[in-house]
């Protein structure tokens, strides 16, 4: 390893663990506060990087699937998982507002098993709704103060865990089917920040007091895809179908006091979503992917209460081509991966703040570079995002997402003893 | 620098720009709220005729028995007496005694010497006193020994000791009435009353030692020598106390005190518009003015009997303590039974007498600021349905205090005076 290459990777080391310890306390953006929440990116660099267009690549370079039939490309056993970090911009009547957030949005673990099947588990952050506001309410509170203050702030998260089988079929077609594990929380509080107390009683002022709503549902619905090679194996299709999923769950109220809790039984269903990709091999060794994914956000039940959300409809548009030279024999390749995307898509919910439309357009660009002697690949995307919002000034972000794949074989280990 | 570790420390520098601007507060109004906003708090007073505040007094005998010392007597101030009341069974003596040649009750002293009983320890000494013993009716001194023993049918004087308490003085009691207790095997109670109109006045010491059910003794001596009767010690305590509170100094006023434990038992029913399980109770203070000339008493490090207007504090002071009260009063003595919180609070503050340099010299205290009872915590269980509101009582505590009294007004014509309750509330906010 020549010292070119421990700078370069030491520099990269560092661009991961610097924003993780200069920003312990994570940004809250505007547009979360709106339930169901803010559609996160559950993607890896190399698909982000793609515009989201991956599921109709043949080769699972990233290990972190959409779809279940990308399960066969795997070999051995594949654990990948992405760190994101962004920061917003957003202007706003009297005041700019600007967000650092990170994300850890995804992450898998596949195995090959016995007789062409693939298994593969992880997790996908889809939906996240945090956020907090205050409001300071002047009130005559004698020796105490002349007001005080109440706080709402909210956390929840819809999150998927798939566990997915795939196989292949032929040596052109490939099927996954799979369930998704929905998990969904909302945990809500308004505090009350009265003057504290004097006399060293805390008896004698004012108490602090909170209220809370904790909220959680889960639910399960099915999956299936498939990938089919088309045209001597230059272009691929791809289909993904997510059923719809009852939910269930309960919400903890606080009643009387801080002490007693409610019990609220919960209900709702998920939407089904649904994608169809297309790949194409571009001439000089490049590749072109297509998709077109449709979540019905329209039929979601939401178990608390939702703003009025639309279907949402995203496409990508993913460009790769190989920049450099190819590796001679016992010479190290120079090639590394050049990809461009773009995406574009409706949220399901309004914006908060000014109750307009929200939609998102996605600049990616990243590149790659193997590791482990090609049983892994570390992948790195720099995007920019335009959040427009109807009839309001939108949102501008600028973020950077780095994944990590790495594949290990079954050994057989024999004891010291 | 090699040319391709550019990108790379590019990326650092993003990461650091990045990480190191924290973000603000979301700059969100409350119209942007999803969920909607709440109520504002609301403040909620009752004062005077309004508040209805009643006050009980309740009168309680065992914390004589609990404190090291015993005492006999009336305290003026306060208006307590304090009578102990000794049981003894009068089948324990053994052998059988045919005939009683004379029969003492003894007080049981820290020193074994009879010249020195007390130790030289007893601020009592050389007070001219007239105790009597009385034989009162067997009776249940949980419920009955706050009657006067006067106004106890049956009761009876049965001797009369006039003395100063210079030494351990006895008790005799009638031969005739012994031998009869002896022969019925009858468990006798026997109570010590301090004759106020020919004793100096207050309370005395009796007994140095612990005082408890051994306190005292009595001793049997029979005619026969033959019999060699063993004394027998009092197996169940007592003690008869009364207060003396007629008229409208005691009506007008919340008091509390200890030695003769005088506890009090206030009620009083919320507002309206906290009767609501959905009311957050933010701060719930009842507001008493004190009573200056209504505070008095007698510590240990005072030998000097009452230092009236003027309290000498032990070193952590005196605490009062609040108890909500879950459940009814069985009468007028229950506060024992239904306490459920306990709150304890430091009242007062040292007050240096001026030019008193003497770093930790003891200082009379006072009271110089209304009391505040901090009740938010029972008020919120009684506005939410929790608990019901029985109200709270009030104890004048603290390890070392023998007799000490506070006072609190409570006139209902007078504004200034009056107890007032404040209430700061909430209305539980909504989520959907």
């Amino acid at each position: 390893m020549n010292k070119r290459t421990v700078n370069l990777r030491g520099a990269l080391l560092l661009s991961i663990l610097l924003p993780l310890t200069a920003c312990p306390a994570l940004g809250e953006s505007l547009l979360e506060l709106s339930p169901p929440g803010e559609p996160m990116l559950p993607y890896d660099a190399h698909t982000l990087a793609l515009g989201g267009a991956a599921e109709s690549r043949w080769h699972l370079e990233s290990g972190l699937p959409s779809n279940p039939a990308q399960l066969v490309a795997i070999d051995g056993i594949t654990f990948s998982t992405v760190i994101q970090v962004r920061r917003g911009f957003r202007a706003l009547e009297g005041t700019d507002w600007d967000e650092t957030r990170q994300d850890f949005p995804a992450f898998q673990i596949s195995a090959s098993l016995p007789w062409n099947l693939r298994l593969g588990a992880g997790f996908r952050s889809d939906l996240r709704a945090r956020g907090s506001f205050s409001q300071y309410v002047p009130m005559d509170l004698g020796t105490y103060g002349d007001g005080y203050t109440r706080t709402y702030s909210q956390d929840g998260n819809l999150s998927r865990f798939p566990l997915s089988f795939a196989m292949p079929i032929g040596d052109s077609h490939r099927i996954g089917l799979g369930v998704n594990l929905y998990r969904g929380n909302r945990n809500q509080e308004w505090v009350f920040d009265f003057p504290g107390a004097t006399s060293g009683d805390p008896d004698l002022g004012y108490q602090d007091r909170r209220v809370r709503r904790k909220a959680h549902w889960a639910g399960t619905g099915f999956v299936v895809g498939g990938q089919s090679r088309l045209f001597d194996a230059r272009a691929t299709v791809s289909a993904r179908w997510e059923g719809p999923a009852d939910l269930t769950g309960e919400a903890e109220n606080e009643t009387a006091g801080e002490d007693d809790l409610e019990i609220t039984d919960l209900e709702g269903r998920m939407p089904s979503r649904w994608a169809l990709g297309f790949a194409f091999k571009l001439p000089r060794g490049g590749l072109a992917s297509l998709q077109w994914e449709r979540e019905a956000w329209s039929q979601y039940e939401a178990p608390l209460s939702s703003a009025t959300l639309s279907d949402v409809d995203r496409l990508g548009l993913g460009l790769e081509w190989l920049w450099g030279e190819k590796g001679r024999p016992g010479r190290r390749h120079r090639q590394f991966p050049v990809r461009l995307g773009l995406k574009r898509c409706n949220w399901p919910a309004p914006d908060p703040v000014s109750e307009g439309e929200v939609t998102e357009t996605t600049f990616s660009m990243g590149t790659g570079f193997d590791v482990q002697e090609g049983k892994g690949s570390v992948d790195l995307t720099l995007y920019w995002q335009r959040i427009d919002v109807d009839g309001a000034e939108g949102e501008r972000r600028l973020g950077l997402a780095l994944s990590l794949r790495t594949s290990e074989r079954w050994q057989k280990r024999t004891q010291p003893f | 620098m090699k040319t391709a570790s550019i990108p790379a420390f590019a990326l650092v520098a993003l990461a650091l720009l990045a990480g190191c601007l924290e973000p603000g507060p979301t700059p969100l109004g409350p119209e942007h709220s999803p969920v909607p906003l709440p109520e504002d708090a609301e403040t909620v007073v009752l004062e005077g005729v309004d508040l209805d505040l009643r006050v009980t007094t309740l009168e309680e005998s065992r914390p004589l028995f609990d404190t090291t010392e015993l005492f006999c007597g009336v305290d003026e101030v306060s208006g307590f007496r304090a009578s102990p009341i000794f049981r003894f069974d009068m089948s324990e003596f053994d052998p059988i005694v045919s005939d009683v040649q004379a029969a003492k009750l003894i007080p049981r002293f820290l020193s074994p010497n009879p010249d020195e009983p007390w130790n030289g320890d007893n601020p009592d000494l050389g007070k001219s006193i007239l105790a009597r013993v009385w034989r009162v009716p067997n009776m249940d001194f949980d419920t009955e020994v706050l009657h006067r023993l006067d106004e106890i049918p049956g009761a009876y004087p049965i001797t009369f000791d006039s003395d100063s308490l210079i030494q351990a003085s006895d008790f005799v009691l009638p031969a005739d009435s012994v031998q009869a207790w002896l022969a019925a095997g009858d468990t006798v109670n026997l109570a010590l009353e301090y004759d106020e109109l020919q004793s100096e006045p207050g309370m005395i010491r009796l007994c140095s030692a612990r005082s408890d059910s051994t306190a005292f003794t009595l001793q049997v001596t029979p005619e026969s020598a033959n019999e060699d009767v063993q004394s027998v010690e009092a197996f169940d305590d007592g003690l008869a106390a009364e207060k003396i509170d007629d008229g409208p100094e005691f009506d007008e006023l919340l008091t509390l005190a200890t030695g003769v434990t005088r506890d009090a038992h206030l009620s009083f029913a919320l507002p309206d518009e906290v009767a609501d399980p959905d009311i957050i109770i933010v701060r719930a203070v009842l507001e008493i003015w004190p009573r200056e000339e209504g505070l008095f008493g007698m510590s240990p490090s005072d030998r000097n009997d009452n230092d009236i207007n003027g309290l000498y504090l032990d070193e952590n002071g005196l605490t009062v303590q609040i108890r909500a009260v879950d459940d009814s009063l069985p009468g007028s003595v229950g506060i024992e039974e239904g306490t459920l919180l306990e709150n304890v609070l430091a009242l007062f503050e040292l007050n240096p007498l001026p030019g008193d340099s003497t770093t930790g010299a003891l200082a009379p205290t006072m009271l110089r600021e209304p009391f505040h009872l901090p009740l938010t915590r029972w008020v919120q269980d009684w506005a939410n349905g929790e608990d019901e509101n029985h109200g709270v009582t009030l104890r004048l505590s603290g390890e070392e205090e023998r007799l000490r009294q506070l006072q609190w007004h409570l006139p209902e014509d007078s504004p200034e005076l009056a107890p007032r309750l404040e209430i700061l509330y909430l209305r539980r906010p909504d989520f959907e």
